[in-house]
């Protein structure tokens, strides 16, 4: 952990709220990438990042710094991401991978008609329709803009399962998409 | 395909290949259009994974919250907590001495001489018959 990190952590401890709200201001991106990787743009997704920093910083006084904040921040995120998709598949056969904009709907980049065609929406719905251990291998290596290494870190795997993930994960997504692809031409 | 190979360009993609695999993968690309054609459609989808990437939560996100973790101390205050349990534990003493009250009532009520059990039952001693025998028929 630098310095700048530290000096957050220790103002956050004692209560400091503008130091809290930057932590919460510099995770708030690879959290939301992370989160809505994992579950999609569902309603949800909202309720779920504003938990994991209540999280963090309700266990902030046990964190000994052994790894940085956003590792923690993140590992908090995915935890909490597959709680909510084993709740999915409790109460559902097949999670939803479009939900429609409402009040509580997170910003979608890119939502033009140039920027955000079929081909982008195909791979978000494959995304979701891949097994949950690629699926979060890819969402932080691909989305959340982590390297191989610090994704390794976050999940706590070895390098080598790390790109052993990404690999096949990538490879199960082209064939989900093309199948996606062919039953969308189909209709 | 060959998986392997399809590995090897997925690995290709991370930047982790050796020199003897990345050889492979060049001698296979420069031999196989299709699996030229399955690199440029893993780009693409790499591409697209980074771009569809939410940047954000809704706006006003980082003052939600703060003010989930203010309500939390507050909830988690000793005063709250207290006031909680006193409540708990009054609404147990309130439902008993109501329910100890209700029979006292029933009870006194139904052994009292001023008002009889029957009546206050609205019990009937008459058959249907002489019911059905009154003027009023």
């Amino acid at each position: 952990m630098d310095a700048i990190e530290q000096g957050l952590l220790d103002r956050a401890r004692q209560g400091d709220r503008l130091a809290m709200e930057e932590i919460i201001v510099r995770y708030e991106r690879p959290v939301a990438a992370t989160v809505t990787g994992i579950l999609g743009f569902s309603p949800e997704v909202d309720d779920i990042g504003q938990e994991t920093f209540v999280r963090f910083f309700r266990a902030m006084d046990r964190f000994r710094g052994d790894s940085r904040i956003g590792t923690y921040i993140i590992r908090i995120a995915i935890n909490l991401s597959r709680t909510e998709l084993k709740r999915r598949k409790r109460f559902a056969a097949w999670p939803e991978t479009d939900f429609p904009d409402g009040e509580n709907a997170v910003p979608r980049p890119g939502r033009s008609p140039e920027d955000d065609g079929d081909a982008r929406s195909l791979v978000r719905d494959g995304l979701q329709r891949l097994e949950p251990k690629f699926r979060t291998v890819l969402v932080l290596r691909l989305m959340s803009g982590y390297s191989t290494q610090e994704t390794a870190k976050i999940l706590r795997l070895p390098q080598g399962t790390v790109l052993s993930r990404l690999s096949r994960g990538q490879a199960k997504l082209r064939e989900i998409i093309e199948e996606l692809s062919c039953r969308q031409n189909s209709d | 395909m060959d998986k392997r190979l399809l590995r090897l360009l997925v690995r290709s993609l991370e930047g982790t290949l050796k020199k003897r695999d990345r050889h492979r993968l060049d001698r296979a690309l420069s031999e196989s259009e299709e699996l030229r054609r399955a690199r440029d459609e893993i780009e693409a989808m790499r591409r697209d994974l980074a771009a569809g990437a939410a940047r954000s939560f809704r706006p006003g996100f980082a003052g939600r919250v703060l003010a989930k973790i203010e309500a939390d101390r507050i909830e988690d205050d000793p005063q709250t907590v207290h006031y909680k349990r006193f409540k708990a534990v009054f609404r147990g003493f309130a439902l008993a001495a109501f329910l100890v009250l209700a029979f006292l009532i029933t009870y006194n009520l139904a052994h009292s001489e001023l008002v009889p059990r029957n009546e206050l039952l609205y019990a009937c001693d008459q058959t249907v018959g002489e019911f059905l025998n009154l003027p009023i028929f």
